[in-house]
């Protein structure tokens, strides 16, 4: 499946996607331990369903995107005009930390096409997530994130290209700032290919493995 | 040659395991480097490798999977897939079940768990095992789970929820996050190893401190990055004193340290703690099973990629005052302020003083609440109840607090804690008792914390927005909420016991 580049419409489906490169504007949000409460809130709880905060996409980073009245905040990153059509988001130390939810990479997919995040560490279960919807995740040393997130403020509305296949963030008048990506991540990623089609050639073992098991720790199926 | 390598070429070679399960990897003349002192962890993931997908990443036999998803099952009933093992699977609908009284008649309260009763009989056709909000075993997935004797020594347990890691107290590895459907598609799960952390917890665990009090001072000493591509294992004296069910609360903490599990290494404790569940290993299967478990613990020598060590010595009862779980002081503490910060968290701080409403420099001790909720799978186990009544009997609640809850983790401990009368001792008191489920720990279901309130809570999360938008979490153990449920503003806990 391919995925537009921004402002991505349909509801993003898990599994298989793909990314290789990604032009765009980014978004400086460059703070420590962002929790996926905070970028994907429990609706209802918001208490802004009833005010049209009523969508996947809307519901995004809620809770500090909008006052109680359901009108924006003037200090979310996005809610400012220069970042309005940002798709990277530059965040700090272990976001996406907390709970499991998919929606901390869907909803901000959805809504403002973020395919890329650039931090200094991610949430493991973030990291699992952004992979199964193609959405990238480089790491780089806090001072290379502050004198991105320095450029981005210095220069609103100019897109950066960041570039997994090279390895490599682009950022028009700065030296090219080379990243890592754990090797299968990367993969994984370049080629799209889905889990399931990654485990099929080994479910043979698996069931054979599990014959076994079956023998030497019985008690773990006698309910079967 | 590091561990890693031998794994990388040694998967696949389709040795055969005796009876031991771990006998083969150790005693197989092959691998004497294996000989070597293993870690709980390694033990159990090389025990369960299916083969090496490269690198670092293998393909894992999963054991159990202990997931609510609905959504995900039925969309696979939909599709028609196949499943490769359905007795694996225990669907235990819990975050969208609403804890209300009233949920057995009103059918109204609560989201999706309705879809899947209606789904309950075809799944149970297929071999699923599910447990619905009718079920007398019914509750949070992470407490039935150890109750019911699913959760055993030894196993790989993956499922979507983060707090899946709690399980790791009884000495398995566990993890949330995971697609539920693709694991019972395959019965396995794709995971890239982490390293290795041991926390040692030393020192004298003083009076009225919990295990809560214990996670909430290492998280807050390490930090809520600290786990970051690790799986902790929590050791040291400290943490082998505590019974098991306290355990469950230490582990459940582990993913708010960003850990991808949390383990402790099975003893006596845990044993006994098993022994007669409903899942737990027949009687014929008994002596075999626990002299397996008792290969389990790490060996003397195993080498950690990190140890930490935290001494609890001199610790006063711990409570948050910000917008995550490192920000956690002693009950006689101050409010920090973000000026004398370190650089990098300072703007974390600020952010979290301003949402926090509170005054860099004003003792936490006395900060006023509105409303204290004791549940979730962090605290809500029959010990936990039992100790916040202690704290409880005889009292009332203070007038000032606009709601106050007991929600027990699941029905057979809300059927022991009616038996023994913690139930009266807590409605007489003041506060509700509700029917199990996941409730105001992250607000849903009409479970929420009001608008502008502030709220201690024994659960594990207070990051902005988590329990409602524009509420205050403040995060503290099951007896520090009981105690300021009673007193109408953050207590401490010593002084009520």
């Amino acid at each position: 499946m391919t995925m537009q580049q921004t402002n991505q419409q349909t509801a993003p489906r898990r599994g298989g996607n793909s990314f290789v490169r990604h032009t765009g504007i980014a978004a400086p949000f460059v703070f420590n331990n962002v929790s996926t409460d905070v970028s994907s809130p429990g609706g209802e709880a918001t208490g802004l369903m009833d005010l049209g905060v009523d969508t996947q996409a809307k519901l995004a980073f809620a809770n500090i995107r909008y006052f109680s009245d359901g009108t924006e905040r003037p200090d979310f990153v996005f809610n400012q005009e220069q970042y309005r059509n940002a798709s990277i988001m530059i965040v700090g130390l272990n976001y996406g930390t907390g709970s499991s939810r998919s929606g901390a990479i869907t909803r901000p997919l959805e809504m403002w096409g973020v395919r890329v995040y650039i931090g200094e560490s991610f949430g493991p279960i973030f990291l699992t997530n952004a992979v199964q919807y193609g959405v990238l995740t480089v790491e780089l040393p806090r001072p290379t994130i502050d004198r991105i997130a320095d450029w981005v403020r210095a220069n609103p509305g100019i897109p950066m290209t960041v570039d997994l296949e090279r390895g490599v963030v682009e950022i028009p008048g700065l030296e090219p700032i080379p990243f890592q990506t754990e090797g299968r991540t990367r993969n994984k990623l370049l080629t799209g290919v889905d889990d399931l089609e990654e485990i099929d050639p080994h479910l043979p073992a698996a069931r054979a493995k599990r014959e076994e098991d079956e023998r030497e720790r019985p008690w773990v199926y006698q309910y079967r | 040659m590091k561990r890693r390598d031998f794994i990388k070429t040694s998967v696949g070679a389709g040795f055969a395991v005796s009876a031991n399960p771990f006998a083969a990897r150790y005693d197989q003349s092959a691998s004497r480097e294996l000989q070597q002192a293993a870690t709980m962890f390694d033990k159990i993931w090389d025990a369960h490798v299916v083969t090496n997908l490269g690198g670092d990443t293998d393909l894992l036999q999963v054991d159990r999977c202990i997931g609510g998803g609905p959504n995900q099952v039925l969309g696979m009933l939909d599709e028609g897939v196949e499943i490769a093992n359905p007795e694996i699977f225990f669907s235990v609908p819990d975050h969208g079940v609403s804890t209300s009284p009233d949920r057995y008649t009103d059918r109204s309260l609560g989201t999706g768990w309705q879809a899947y009763e209606e789904h309950a009989e075809q799944m149970q056709e297929m071999g699923f095992n599910t447990w619905g909000q009718y079920d007398p075993r019914h509750g949070i997935q992470h407490v039935v789970g150890p109750e019911s004797g699913l959760s055993q020594p030894g196993m790989v347990l993956c499922a979507g929820d983060s707090h899946t890691c709690t399980h790791g107290a009884m000495g398995l590895i566990s993890w949330g996050g995971e697609n539920s459907s693709n694991i019972l598609r395959t019965g396995t799960v794709i995971r890239l190893h982490p390293n290795t952390m041991r926390v040692n917890v030393v020192g004298r665990l003083g009076p009225g401190l919990r295990s809560k009090d214990i996670i909430l001072r290492v998280i807050s000493q390490l930090g809520t990055d600290s786990g970051s591509g690790y799986a902790v294992e929590y050791a040291g004296p400290v943490v082998r004193a505590l019974p098991q069910e306290a355990r469950f609360t230490i582990c459940n903490l582990a993913v708010e340290m960003a850990s991808l599990t949390g383990m402790v290494g099975p003893d006596d404790t845990t044993f006994e703690w098993l022994a007669g569940r409903e899942f737990a290993p027949a009687e014929r299967y008994w002596d075999q099973a626990l002299r397996f478990w008792q290969t389990l613990p790490t060996d003397d020598g195993a080498v950690f990629d990190r140890e930490e060590t935290v001494d609890m010595t001199g610790v006063e009862p711990q409570v948050t005052w910000g917008i995550n779980p490192e920000h956690a002081i002693g009950i006689g503490d101050r409010i920090p302020d973000p000026d004398d910060a370190p650089a990098q968290k300072r703007e974390t701080y600020r952010q979290a003083i301003e949402y926090s409403r509170l005054t860099p420099g004003e003792p936490i001790l006395g900060t006023p609440i509105d409303e204290a909720f004791i549940g979730s799978c962090a605290e809500s186990r029959i010990s936990d109840l039992r100790a916040a009544a202690q704290v409880v009997e005889g009292r009332r609640v203070a007038s000032n607090i606009v709601s106050a809850w007991v929600v027990p983790g699941s029905q057979p401990t809300k059927r022991q804690a009616e038996a023994e009368g913690l139930d009266r001792i807590f409605t007489e008191a003041g506060f509700e008792w509700r029917e199990p489920s996941c409730s105001k720990c992250y607000g849903s279901n009409g479970d929420y914390v009001a608008r502008g309130n502030r709220c201690v809570s024994n659960s594990n999360r207070n990051y902005i927005g988590r329990q409602g938008g524009e509420t205050n979490t403040i995060l503290a153990s099951t007896t520090t909420v009981a105690a300021s449920a009673i007193a109408g503003h953050v207590a401490d806990v010593r002084t009520y016991l």
